[in-house]
């Protein structure tokens, strides 16, 4: 039979070896495109979905408390963390007087989880929750105006800025985008 | 004898390829050249997401802002504005407009005013745009 | 012969396909990361489409919620909804109900892109209020001061009193005369929680499980009388229908469902979504005895969305009694769970026996319900115990005292028109020049005008000092109230005299109501004063003494004592049985802040 001769050899193999590195390069090339791309989704998805949560609780708040609970807060309101007063509902109609509290915070030990909470008042009907609203959060500031856009405490706040910056990270490569919306209190 | 056999049949391994072999080798590489063709598109679609949300967020805070108006310093007519963010989207254009309410949401004079915040933006030549419609009234949300 | 055997086992290995296998790997990876790209840019904007048509929808929900206030105040209340309007990328739709007089639930739908086929839905509630209904039922309505009714005084229409009535000459009553057993003026026994005991005990509805339907609080009397009215410290949510109240005996420590000794009803409109304290009066006062445990019974049924909370003390503070619920009181074994707390609740047992004396020709046109009757003339029945000179259409003795009747507006109603007093503006310093207009607004200081100032008023007006009035002084509520009426609340006294007149928009049915909060069961001064003549006006003061002299003409009296000089005419508008309060100087329907909710 044929065989081949050792230069043969050496030449099949130094060419496998320039394919395959071409190959490879476009594997690279194409998992870090694959990389940023899947970055810029988590990145839009997340912050979508979380600002909407957010701004739909402010709009339904009848104030920003101090704190939760009020007389001795485990959370206290400021620019990093809101809490929220939300008329107790009861099925129908609202009760008066009586208030549920929504607390989104960031976890002591993970500060890129924004987590919703939920402590309803015991007559109200609204569900208690404690939900993770991203993972992927790299900074979230609160500011509080009054209806003429000056800037007040929190708890005599009508209007509530929220700047939520949310980076996706796959690898080496990252996609991050900072929305910021002002919602007005309509209960206040 | 054997020698022979061998001979005709590596012959026949070597030699040919069948029509199976074929139609699927074409209908991977044409599935291949399709998707590798899309993936343009489809990175352009992300970067459309993205302008999109970043639209939506202006005309929201556009439109959270004239809510808090007082009724009575809405007047109609088409404004443009400004946002900081209007940088991110190639091409960009922010208006809104007021109108008083007529029919057929309005039959009866109500005091209320139609507003509608628009946010446009070209991508890669096609003119896109984020619209928000409502209605605002004398003593009415937010006011 | 070597060389054949390199050769099988080195070619195949470097060229028989490895190339091949590494380019079908790469390949392979690259189709997935392409199709994970691909699915992705779906994912993405799909999601951001949806949060586009999502907020897009949010507005299109506001925008019915705005739409439907105008129309609402365009159309004066009688706006219904509409199914469907075009706005924008997509449709709104808005239904209204009245749950009751004054209070409007506006909900408000949008669609995108349409109602019939929508990708995305909103639906915001909101209510929008008005105000509150009063019905003003008698001419003239007394507490436990009791009504004196000098020579030729007149009341066109019924009277109904808690304390004595006395008529002298010649005072007439066109129409029925109620004098209730007499009260005790403070109660005898009562549980009021203080802070930070203070909590609240639901029920109503089913908590935690828990179908708390019935509740009873267990006290036992100091002295043996009949029971003439309690009072109990609620709040309502929704709008719950009237309560049965029952008054029953003890059985081994729950309320024994085959001794019912009394039942009354608490009126659901007394009651407000802030805790007050509401007077329940019984269809006949039910005797108790001193040492006996009797069980104070409310009677409710399961709603989820309309119920009640009861003021409790979570110390438990009051010895004589406990209070427990049931699922059903009425079960054939029914069972009864210590609710742990004391519930607030007041009882007042029957006073003095009460009386209606006349002298010299006191007529009573109708009928006459006392224990005591004493020298009258009465055209219809004479319902009593005792009477003595009386002359009557027809004779019922034995009859039973009347029961004692709570005032037509509680506390707590008091309390929400001062509370939106202060909302609309407060004003310091004294008032004693004509101006054109008052209020709305709370009013810190005292208010005097004079001289024939007429004064356009919007309600509601709190004046936290006196509110003095004299020479032809007109105070009529603004023309833009039509049919709605308005309330002007003092904390001090009230004077008027000489043609003073308390109007109301001008339009049948409406009428401002001018009422004082001030106390003269503990100063015995007067809390009322209506003096000269030519005075007009709906005049309350549920603790106070309303003194009208000679020759005056009242719309309607509600007071704790009243007394009637000289010639001085009631005349009862029957379209007060229907008062409607708006809230508001323009009486428009205005958004209920805290009852905004997404769905």
């Amino acid at each position: 039979m044929k065989g081949f001769s050792l230069l043969e050899v050496i030449i099949v193999s130094a060419i496998g070896l320039v394919v395959g590195t071409f190959l490879i390069s476009i594997l690279v090339n194409s998992n870090g495109f694959f990389f940023k791309q899947g970055a810029v989704i988590n990145e839009g998805v997340n912050i979508n979905d979380t600002m909407d949560n957010l701004t739909s609780m402010i709009r339904q708040a009848s104030a920003v408390a101090t704190g939760y609970p009020e007389a001795t807060p485990s959370f206290v309101t400021s620019s990093h963390v809101l809490v929220l007063k939300l008329a107790s509902e009861g099925p129908t109609e609202i009760i008066p007087d009586t208030y549920d509290y929504v607390v989104f915070s960031t976890d002591p030990t993970n500060p890129n989880i924004l987590r919703m909470q939920i402590f309803p008042d015991p007559q109200s009907s609204r569900k208690s929750t404690n939900q993770v609203l991203t993972t992927l959060l790299d900074n979230v500031q609160y500011k509080f105006y009054d209806k003429n856009g000056n800037q007040v405490t929190p708890v005599s706040a009508s209007v509530v800025e929220v700047s939520l910056t949310v980076l996706a990270q796959t690898g080496q490569v990252s996609s991050q985008r900072t929305s910021k919306v002002s919602v007005t209190l309509r209960n206040m | 004898m054997v020698f022979t056999a061998q001979n005709k049949h590596q012959k026949y391994l070597e030699q040919g390829v069948s029509v199976i072999e074929l139609v699927l080798v074409t209908v991977i590489i044409a599935a291949l050249a399709l998707l590798v063709a899309n993936l343009p598109s489809s990175v352009s679609s992300i970067n459309r997401s993205r302008h999109s949300s970043i639209a939506k967020d202006i005309a929201t805070r556009e439109l959270e802002y004239l809510r808090k108006l007082s009724y009575d310093s809405l007047s109609n007519g088409t404004n443009n504005f400004t946002d900081p963010d209007l940088t991110s989207l190639p091409k960009s254009t922010a208006s809104y407009t007021v109108n008083d309410c007529q029919e057929p949401a309005c039959i009866n004079g109500e005091k209320a005013k139609i507003v509608t915040v628009s946010v446009a933006w070209n991508e890669s030549g096609d003119d896109k745009t984020v619209d928000l419609s409502t209605i605002v009234s004398q003593g009415g949300l937010a006011q | 012969m070597n060389k054949r055997q390199l050769n099988k086992s080195f070619c195949p290995t470097i060229e028989s396909g490895q190339i091949l296998i590494l380019g079908v790997i790469v390949i392979g990876l690259v189709l997935v990361n392409t199709l994970v790209i691909i699915g992705g840019s779906q994912i993405y904007s799909n999601n951001a489409k949806y949060s586009v048509e999502e907020t897009q929808a949010t507005n299109l929900a506001e925008a019915g919620v705005d739409k439907a206030l105008a129309s609402l105040n365009a159309t004066g209340g009688s706006y219904n909804g509409d199914s469907e309007i075009q706005l924008g990328e997509g449709s709104y739709s808005v239904t209204v109900t009245t749950p009751d007089v004054g209070t409007k639930v506006i909900e408000a739908t949008g669609y995108i892109p349409s109602k019939a086929e929508p990708k995305v839905t909103r639906t915001i509630k909101v209510s929008a209020s008005k105000g509150l209904g009063v019905s003003f039922n008698y001419g003239v309505q007394v507490g436990e001061g009791g009504l004196q009714m000098s020579n030729g005084a007149r009341v066109n229409g019924s009277i109904y009193s808690n304390g004595n009535v006395s008529m002298s000459n010649n005072s007439i009553v066109t129409g029925d005369a109620y004098v209730a057993g007499g009260v005790a003026p403070a109660p005898d026994q009562e549980s009021v929680c203080t802070t930070p005991s203070c909590t609240d005990f639901v029920f109503g509805k089913n908590v935690a499980g828990n179908d708390q339907l019935d509740v009873a609080q267990s006290f036992k009397p100091s002295v043996s009388d009949y029971l003439n009215k309690i009072s109990l410290n609620l709040k309502k949510v929704g709008s719950p229908p009237d309560i049965t109240v029952r008054i029953t005996k003890d059985k081994n420590g729950s309320p024994d469902k085959n001794n019912v000794i009394a039942s009354g009803t608490l009126p659901a409109s007394l009651v407000t979504g802030n805790y007050g304290f509401v007077e329940v009066t019984f269809t006949s006062s039910p005797q108790v005895n001193s040492g006996n445990t009797y069980w104070i019974l409310l009677d409710t049924t399961s709603n989820a969305t309309n119920y009640w909370s009861w003021s409790a003390d979570s110390s438990q503070g009051y010895t004589r009694g406990a209070a427990k619920w049931s699922a059903n009181w009425q079960a054939t074994t029914p069972i009864w769970n210590s609710t742990l707390v004391d519930l607030d609740f007041k009882t007042f047992m029957g006073g003095t026996r009460t009386n209606i004396t006349g002298t010299n020709g006191s007529t009573v046109q109708g009928d006459a319900h006392a224990n005591t009757l004493n020298s009258l003339l009465i055209n219809g029945g004479a319902y009593y115990q005792t009477a003595n000179g009386i002359s009557a259409g027809n004779y019922y003795p034995g009859s039973a005292d009347p029961p004692a009747k709570a005032m037509p507006v509680s506390d707590a109603n008091i309390q929400a028109w001062k509370d939106a007093a202060t909302a609309a503006g407060v004003y310091t310093g004294n008032i004693s020049s004509c101006r054109t207009t008052l209020g709305p607004g709370k009013y810190v200081g005292n208010v005097t005008f004079t001289n024939n100032c007429m004064v356009t008023i919007k309600d509601p007006v709190w004046i936290t000092g006196y509110l003095n009035l004299s020479n032809n002084v007109v105070l009529n509520l603004d023309s833009s109230y039509g049919a709605s009426s308005g309330v002007i609340v003092v904390d001090g006294v009230i004077t008027l005299s000489n043609s003073c007149r308390l109007l109301g928009s001008g339009t049948a049915g409406s009428y401002l109501l001018t009422l004082t909060t001030y106390d003269s069961r503990t100063n015995g001064s007067t809390a009322v004063s209506v003096a000269n003549s030519g005075n007009q006006g709906v005049l309350y003061a549920p603790y106070g003494m309303v003194v009208i002299s000679n020759n005056n003409h009242m719309t309607e009296l509600t007071a704790w004592k009243i007394n009637l000089s000289n010639n001085v005419v009631v005349d009862y508008d029957t379209g007060l049985a229907s008062s409607f309060f708006s809230s508001g100087p323009s009486g428009s329907f205005s958004i209920i802040k805290g009852s905004y909710q997404e769905k």
